[in-house]
């Protein structure tokens, strides 16, 4: 072989055998777009946040879109009211959950002027007195109890234990019992129940998949829906409201959906983002029948119910540094309503979800602002709270709105794994997206109903 | 230990012979991790109003340096450093993404000069050679959001990643002097494996079906390289 002869089959060879196998390496089947399949239509069931964002996606992939809401509004369990205080009140969601999520950085693309960090402190109630954490975690008086507590909620994503409920297992642990109500505000209430209805491998599931991080935000100005409204204009005018979808029939090549009013949509695929509450109760009739694994999940997963209860006050009792008030006896989770808002308004947000709001709900309504006060009062120097009250409240009961009968969904005692199933599509033509469908660890939250969207619309295009 | 005695006697009895380069290196670099682009990909699926899509990573600058030491009749072994950064950069009002991916690599090559096996000494002006080897590398992927370092799982994303790589190539030199060569290169390297752990998180925010930091491919390069002969006193001839 000459000079000549090897220099030419170097430059032909070698490039050859080293360039052909990575052109042959392409193709892969996952969720995450690429060659659009579909370009038929898609009917969405619900304008929450979960199906304004499905149809911003399908709107940015040029596919036909409709979107039916049961009610008089667009926004699902993010509402605000606008004439209570000299700020919008959100009486649904209310914060941003964490810095690493599409909703966050729809946040800061829309409105980084109007967001801010919440980060206050938080006071807990231990011996009828109001600590700190740090004071929980290193006091004498509770000799590494607090501290105990606190790794262990850390810990919750690794539990190595069997199914039980998360009451349970502190009571086995055991947690100081003086540390219980403080327990059920940092996990149950937070999950929208409390810690008799939280099952531990479900919870286990939930909290190591959390990815978002721990770090909230509010709206300073503005509220909350304004965020979507601003994002998306042009998916809001493909809205029907007062369209209250009773049957869906998946049975043929295209989906119909009726209404209570009488009206009909046809559609290729229908994606149903309707809370769950809403599926458990049998208000859309499927035809055919859903498969027997999605009835299990729908029966599986529980949504809880929250209570809102807004507090107007003249001037301010508690420190000034103050974001929340943990671990009281009747209400969980109190919170200074207009904290890092450009209010000149004094309020407290009393948060209860699960067994103590439906307790709380139990009574007359003045007889429920009368039981916070007294507890408020319990907290501070006489007279420090019912002299500052100024009579003023806003209560929402999220069981009452007809078409969403709840707040969100947790990880009940049956739930583990129950979401994948939930959210898998039923014959190509259903589909289904919102919190309760969230199986990376999001549930009940705004950022985990839009991560089930995207997923979800995922399939739709490429099916 | 053993090793590394082993490399340096072989650059010693390398170095004392009349064949001997120096090369500074720089040059385009090609990549194409498609399971990182995934997550990029999901990353502007899930953000419709990016108007301005994050680009996938491909491209780098890449500088080196290196020795190239005859170790036996046309063989000569060659250890090399080279510096690369891959990078990805969106600007969308108030949102700006820029991915760095840092890369620097330490390898060590054996180079074959087909045209001077059998030959006792190097007099030719233009000499191909084929080169195999091998190497680690260090990665350190950084995902900047608004000029800050992206956090993944409440903790910032700062990780170095370390891996390994086989190399092939062609190049060849052209003396154009008694003691400069320019040499062109088209090398390639095999990454058979790296996890930059947490990146999903650290972009994208979430787990989604699909997705992995865990990658495969192969790293192309075209470089030249400015080589000074060390110590050579050859006629050099076509």
């Amino acid at each position: 072989m000459d000079r000549r002869e090897l220099l030419r089959k170097l430059m032909l060879g070698i490039p050859a055998g080293v360039f052909l196998p990575s052109l042959l390496s392409s193709c892969k089947d996952d969720l995450v777009p690429g060659d659009i399949n579909f370009s038929g239509k898609v009917l969405i069931i619900g304008a929450g946040a979960a199906g304004i964002y499905a149809a911003a996606l399908l709107e940015e992939y040029g596919i036909d879109y409709q979107i039916v809401e049961a009610s008089n509004r667009t926004g699902g369990r993010i509402n605000s009211n606008l004439t209570f205080s000299d700020v919008p009140i959100e009486l649904g969601a209310e914060e941003i959950h964490g810095q690493r999520s599409i909703l966050y950085d729809l946040a800061n693309h829309f409105a980084t002027s109007r967001l801010g960090k919440d980060d206050l402190t938080d006071y807990f109630l231990f011996n009828n007195q109001l600590r700190t954490e740090s004071y929980l975690r290193e006091s004498a008086e509770l000799a590494g109890e607090g501290e105990t507590l606190y790794q262990l909620i850390d810990s919750l994503g690794t539990y190595p234990g069997t199914n039980q409920t998360l009451t349970q297992y502190l009571t086995d642990f055991p947690v100081d019992s003086r540390l219980m109500q403080i327990a059920n505000a940092l996990v149950g209430n937070e999950y929208g129940a409390d810690n008799d209805l939280i099952g531990m491998v479900a919870l286990r599931e939930a909290e190591s998949l959390y990815s978002s991080g721990s770090t909230n935000f509010k709206f300073k100005s503005g509220t909350y829906w304004k965020l979507f409204e601003d994002a998306f204009p042009a998916v809001f005018n493909k809205v029907i409201l007062n369209e209250q979808i009773i049957s869906i029939d998946y049975s043929g090549s295209t989906v119909m959906a009726s209404s209570a009013a009488g009206g009909s949509y046809t559609a290729d695929k229908v994606l149903v983002t309707v809370p769950l509450s809403i599926l458990k109760g049998g208000d859309i009739n499927f035809t055919p029948a859903l498969p027997a694994l999605k009835i299990s999940s729908i029966e599986d997963i529980e949504m809880g119910n929250v209570l809102k209860v807004i507090l107007k006050f003249n001037s301010r009792f508690w420190a000034e540094d103050t974001s929340s008030i943990i671990g009281a006896e009747r209400v969980p989770e109190y919170w200074v309503t207009h904290a890092g808002k450009e209010s000149s308004d004094f309020l407290l947000t009393a948060f209860v979800a699960g067994t103590k709001a439906e307790s709380l709900l139990q009574l007359e309504e003045s007889q429920l602002i009368s039981a916070l006060i007294n507890e408020l009062s319990s907290l501070y120097p006489i007279g420090a709270v019912s002299g500052r009250f100024t009579g003023q409240y806003v209560i929402k009961d999220w069981s009452q709105e007809p078409f969403i009968r709840g707040a969100y969904s947790y990880p009940s005692i049956n739930s583990l794994g129950k979401r994948t199933s939930l959210s898998d599509p039923v014959s190509d033509r259903l589909y289904f997206a919102g919190e309760a469908c969230n199986y990376n660890g999001h549930i009940g939250t705004v950022h985990g109903a839009m991560e089930s969207s995207y997923i979800t619309i995922a399939q739709i295009l490429k099916s | 230990m053993k090793k590394l005695s082993l490399f340096i006697f072989i650059l010693l009895v390398s170095s004392a012979s009349a064949q001997r380069h120096l090369d500074f290196q720089a040059g385009y670099s090609y990549i194409n991790p498609t399971e990182w682009n995934k997550t990029i990909s999901a990353y502007n699926y899930a953000r419709p109003w990016l108007e301005e899509k994050q680009p996938e990573l491909h491209s780098s600058f890449r500088i080196g340096v290196g020795y190239s030491g005859v170790i036996g009749k046309g063989l000569f072994l060659s250890p090399s450093l080279s510096h690369q950064i891959f990078s990805s950069y969106a600007e969308n009002g108030n949102s700006k993404a820029d991915l760095r991916f840092r890369w620097m690599s330490a390898e060590l090559a054996l180079d074959i000069y087909p045209m001077e096996f059998g030959l006792d000494s190097v007099s030719f002006k233009i000499r191909p050679f084929v080169r195999i080897g091998g190497g680690a590398s260090a990665i350190l992927p950084r995902v900047f959001l608004n000029d800050s370092l992206s956090t993944a799982r409440d903790e910032e994303y700062n990780p170095i990643v370390w891996t390994y790589q086989f190399s092939g190539g062609i190049g060849c030199r052209f003396a154009i002097s008694n003691t400069i060569d320019l040499t062109p290169m088209i090398t390639t390297s095999y990454f058979p494996s790296i996890d930059i752990e947490n990146f999903r998180y650290a972009l994208h925010g979430t787990e989604q079906p699909g997705l992995t930091d865990i990658d495969k491919f192969m790293n192309w390069r075209f470089t030249l390289s400015l080589s000074i002969r060390l110590g050579s006193k050859d006629n050099l001839t076509d």
